[in-house]
């Protein structure tokens, strides 16, 4: 029977507590492989191979201890990717409406009198609504901005964090009202008319728009599982 | 009193040359005297701390055991800070020296 490797169970376990960060936890678990090994292989010199692991990975020190120190960093870059990306976003869907616009006033897209009554209600509120996402996002973007990664991973800087992606969220739950209404309206206008090379344009602006809901969706969702996740990192050591 | 100057420490350990984590936490005891013998666990996140804040490079090279092994070493950024670390150091402990030595004032001394 082969001798256990510690060693590989103890990356296992330190790489599961590195999962709010899985592209970290690889390299990390690479890294510390290295030492490790080197650790042992040097200690094998005097006592034998699984002493001179578990005695590698005691003067290593506790895996969550490890992934704790590492979390406020990562958790908080990922924080400022997830409040880019909303920025982005925004600014890609604002470009997209008003692109659509001059699109219906350069090719005097016309409307019946009560679908036209809708649409400038709709456009009223898509504008509210965007306008709670712009300032969700530019106030999350200060907040965000203006933290500093903590020396120490407690339930304070975790509070800190999920704060960041809170107003990430926040201000995605809005846009994503946002292109919803967009995507109702764009289907008001296009009722009852003839496929034309005029709508090629709305539409191709609409599946840009779904689309970059979709990264934002993805992205938001991300950090907000990441940064749960790092909840665990708050228990005692193993 | 370690754990505050983990960052100063690394760095140092690192101002001799290019080193993967296992040779800085060799480097640290050797030149601590071993008087610097923490987990050694907590000098990657250090490192990795130091290299987001731009103080280290990195890079992937493999070692002579076949293993891929991350190779660190200081920026420009990274001398400036260790030379200002060094510099705050170096008072502070000119000054502690002072307080610790003899004491000189006559004043100090009771009169007869």
């Amino acid at each position: 029977m082969p001798p256990p490797d510690l060693i590989a169970d103890y990356l296992d376990a330190l790489t599961y507590e590195l999962r709010f960060d899985p592209a970290l936890a690889h390299r990390v678990r690479q890294e510390v492989e290295d030492h490790l090994r080197q650790s042992a292989d040097e200690a094998n010199n005097c006592t034998a191979p699984p002493e001179a692991q578990l005695r590698a990975i005691a003067r290593f020190g506790d895996q969550r201890a490890i992934a704790r120190q590492y979390a406020p960093t990562a958790l908080l870059a990922q924080s400022r990717r997830a409040g880019i990306v909303v920025l982005l976003v925004l600014a890609g869907i604002y470009a997209m409406m008003k692109g659509r616009l001059a699109w219906y006033g350069f090719t005097q897209w016309s409307l019946s009198p009560d679908v036209a009554a809708i649409v400038a209600t709709g456009f009223s509120v898509v504008r509210w609504v965007f306008i709670i996402a712009v300032s969700l996002a530019v106030v999350g973007a200060a907040y965000v901005g203006s933290r500093q990664p903590m020396q120490k991973f407690d339930s304070g800087c975790h509070r800190q964090l999920l704060c960041c992606v809170a107003f990430c969220a926040s201000a995605a739950v809005a846009l994503l009202i946002a292109i919803g209404l967009d995507g109702i309206m764009l289907g008001l206008r296009m009722a009852g008319r003839e496929p034309s090379t005029i709508v090629v344009v709305p539409i191709f602006s609409m599946v840009v728009e779904a689309s970059l809901g979709i990264l934002l969706v993805r992205t938001v969702a991300e950090a907000i599982q990441r940064t749960v996740a790092a909840r665990a990192l708050l228990l005692p050591d193993n | 009193m370690l754990k505050g100057h983990l960052d100063m420490i690394v760095l140092a350990a690192l101002s001799g040359g290019r080193a993967h984590g296992y040779a800085v936490i060799q480097e640290i005891h050797r030149r601590s005297g071993g008087a610097f013998d923490l987990p050694e666990g907590t000098i990657y996140p250090a490192l990795h701390r130091l290299e987001k804040s731009g103080f280290l490079t990195s890079h992937w090279m493999t070692a002579d055991s076949g293993r891929k092994r991350r190779v660190y070493s200081l920026t420009r950024r990274g001398q400036h800070a260790l030379a200002d670390h060094r510099a705050i150091w170096q008072r502070f402990a000119r000054a502690i020296g002072g307080l610790f030595g003899e004491p000189r004032h006559a004043a100090a001394r009771p009169h007869r």
